[in-house]
């Protein structure tokens, strides 16, 4: 073969990969469960441009291990992603958005939620008030997944699973324990989670706070909470929470391994403690002590 | 033996070449449209140093 002919067949070659870009992430269980949990948190990707600082970050303070998707990941994006795993389970992922052609910093925790019919759920987002960022898109042995912002701002994701959702379980320790949304306007997010996920929800009275906690609910199970922003002036923003057993024990550590302490651990009024550090690419994550007493 | 040398040489380069270029397709486009005006980052840059005065929430049962 000619030089000449060998660029020909090289050219359509990428032509054809670049035009057959299917990431074909795994599923996010290992194994099929064929169960579906409506409006439960399943997946947590952080979007970050420094991502190997983030892999030393979360694997030194929280145990995490990393590992490249098998070589089925679409061309183009094996590279640019990463599986999380604790306690030999899958918990997350990790995207260079350096990869994704992102000059400015675009890093954050995204937060996804199981819908049953993605479909559906992606044509109610935009009479609730939201905006649809990115349309159902297979994921390969994942699913079906879009990215919404909400009718407030917070940008979330809906992931309609093709082979069921994890089941639920007693959190691990420095695994995922729960999830909030930091909302300028808590009535209105509300009722958009409402009409696009089908949530109920619940207030609590908590002592020593002048607003109430309101629950996001599916089936009367407790999946997510909504608060007004502490941070003023901030954009609204889902908030994810790793269960640890000492948040001072994790402060302590957060800026020799490049990350910032943006609320020091604090007792909370209806017991145990929180904390609020971001990673090296000033994404946020919340820590909190589990059970409460 | 100077046009083997050319060929072979030439297959290195393209090789090369499709590597990086495959390398640059855009990987998970689901993310691909999550811009600046979405970040709220929770990353609150400039505003370390907030100690204990802010109260944010957490799981209650």
């Amino acid at each position: 073969m000619s030089i000449r002919n060998t660029g020909i067949v090289l050219i359509a070659l990428l032509v054809a990969g670049c035009a057959a870009v299917n990431v074909n992430l795994p599923p996010i269980t290992e194994e099929a469960t064929g169960e579906h949990h409506k409006g439960k948190v399943v997946w947590r990707d952080l979007l970050t441009n420094t991502p190997e600082e983030s892999r030393r970050f979360y694997g030194e303070l929280f145990g995490w291990e990393f590992e490249k998707p098998g070589i089925n990941i679409g061309v183009g994006g094996a590279g640019a992603y990463t599986l999380i795993r604790h306690e030999g389970r899958l918990i997350g992922g990790i995207v260079d958005t350096q990869a994704l052609g992102k000059r400015e910093n675009i890093s954050q925790w995204i937060t996804t939620m199981s819908v049953t019919d993605i479909d559906a759920a992606v044509g109610r987002v935009v009479d609730a008030g939201g905006s649809v960022m990115a349309p159902p898109e297979s994921i390969g042995s994942r699913g079906q997944m879009a990215v919404i912002e909400d009718a407030t701002g917070a940008v979330f994701a809906m992931i309609q699973t093709s082979e069921g959702d994890p089941p639920d379980h007693e959190p691990d320790y420095d695994g995922w324990l729960w999830d909030e949304l930091w909302t300028n306007d808590v009535d209105k997010a509300t009722s958009f989670y409402q009409s696009v996920v089908g949530f109920q929800h619940t207030d609590h009275d908590i002592d020593d706070t002048d607003h109430d906690y309101r629950v996001l609910k599916m089936n009367d199970t407790p999946r997510a909470g909504v608060l007004p922003n502490p941070f003023e002036g901030e954009r609204p923003v889902w908030v994810n929470y790793l269960r640890v057993e000492d948040p001072s024990a994790v402060t302590a550590r957060v800026e020799e391994l490049g990350g910032e302490i943006l609320v020091e651990a604090q007792d909370r009024p209806i017991g145990g403690q929180v904390a609020f550090i971001a990673g090296p690419s000033g994404a946020g994550v919340a820590l909190q002590t589990w059970p409460l007493n | 033996m100077m046009k083997q040398t050319v060929f072979r040489l030439a297959r290195i380069a393209l090789l090369v070449s499709l590597c990086s270029m495959l390398a640059s397709c855009e990987p998970p486009a689901v993310y691909g449209s999550v811009g600046y005006s979405s970040y709220s980052g929770g990353g609150y840059h400039g505003g370390g140093g907030m100690g204990t005065s802010i109260r944010v929430g957490g799981r209650i049962y």
